[in-house]
């Protein structure tokens, strides 16, 4: 199974709208799940932030491949590389967090589980995907990709 | 003389396309100015990316109060307290940069020239505005507005 469909498996909801990427905590990507799949994608190359419009045909190889494209022309692949011990994480509201390292994908998300009596309690999750990582722009759109597959299928 | 006048002399009649302003190193806001009056401001409360789509309403102090209230409503202004930030610069194509600092504002401003030679070369002037000057979204505002004047009016 490949790290898209492993996300997809794990964070199994269509609640979330939008997703943002940091790198050494600074936000350097926020995608918008906007309407009739259209997709907003800022970028922050620490230069300057840039808007870019990609849409969802439900061909996840097509989405990776147009975000790719956008993070290398944008210059968010080469900051990512050239940026000494980069920490890339992810968030998305409400509540789930992820951690890209070289050894996988950690996520993290709470959720709400109702008792016996119906009465809400919170429940966090950790999920560990374990997977052979290359911290570049590359693992960016892949995570987008399940984000968008879950939101738009 | 407002600062949105003085501002005004410095950049005269040049149209720069783009704006961004930055903290610590970090762009937090970039905006585009537009063909047909519409203005694209892209934001970075650290938290997260943002986009305002916006029009030039043909009146100055509108769109300095619909610039602010989007700096308030998505968060810069906020994080400029938050950070107890002192020193704000911005960088606009080709060549104005400048360094915001409570009660004083300094501006490079090149202009490119062409020597007896044909070789081109530029000259920077440097200003200073002096003034009751704080380091919020209101200053932004004012700054963003002098430089969507030479486009639109």
């Amino acid at each position: 199974m490949d790290i898209v469909d492993e996300l997809i498996r794990v964070v199994n909801a269509k609640r979330y709208y939008s997703i943002t990427f940091y790198l050494n905590t600074v936000p350097i990507i926020t995608i918008n799940f906007g309407k009739d799949k259209k997709i907003t994608v800022l970028v922050n190359n620490m230069k300057e932030i840039r808007s870019h419009e990609v849409e969802f045909n439900g061909d996840v190889d097509t989405f990776v491949s147009d975000m790719y494209n956008i993070l290398v022309y944008s210059g968010i692949d080469e900051l990512i590389q050239t940026t000494k011990d980069p920490k890339v994480t992810f968030y998305s509201e409400p509540y789930l967090h992820g951690t890209i390292s070289k050894d996988g994908i950690t996520v993290e998300l709470d959720e709400v589980d109702f008792g016996d009596r119906r009465e809400p309690n919170m429940v966090h999750k950790k999920y560990e995907i374990n997977a052979d990582v290359q911290l570049s722009g590359l693992i960016i759109p892949k995570i987008a990709s399940a984000f968008a597959y879950l939101r738009f299928t | 003389m407002s600062l949105i006048r003085q501002l005004s002399r410095i950049i005269d009649r040049e149209a720069y396309n783009g704006l961004t302003f930055y903290v610590n190193g970090v762009p937090i806001i970039t905006v585009e100015f537009h063909t047909d009056k519409e203005v694209t401001m892209l934001m970075n409360d650290m938290k997260k990316l943002r986009l305002f789509d916006g029009r030039f309403p043909d009146d100055i102090d509108t769109f300095r109060k619909k610039i602010e209230t989007a700096l308030v409503y998505n968060g810069i202004d906020e994080l400029l307290k938050e950070l107890k930030v002192m020193n704000i610069k911005f960088y606009a194509e080709r060549y104005i940069d400048g360094e915001i600092m409570p009660n004083k504002i300094v501006i490079n401003r090149g202009d490119a020239d062409v020597d007896e030679n044909g070789q081109e070369f530029v000259l920077f002037k440097r200003y200073e505005i002096t003034g009751a000057i704080e380091l919020t979204g209101h200053t932004l505002a004012d700054i963003i507005t002098a430089f969507a004047v030479p486009h639109y009016l």
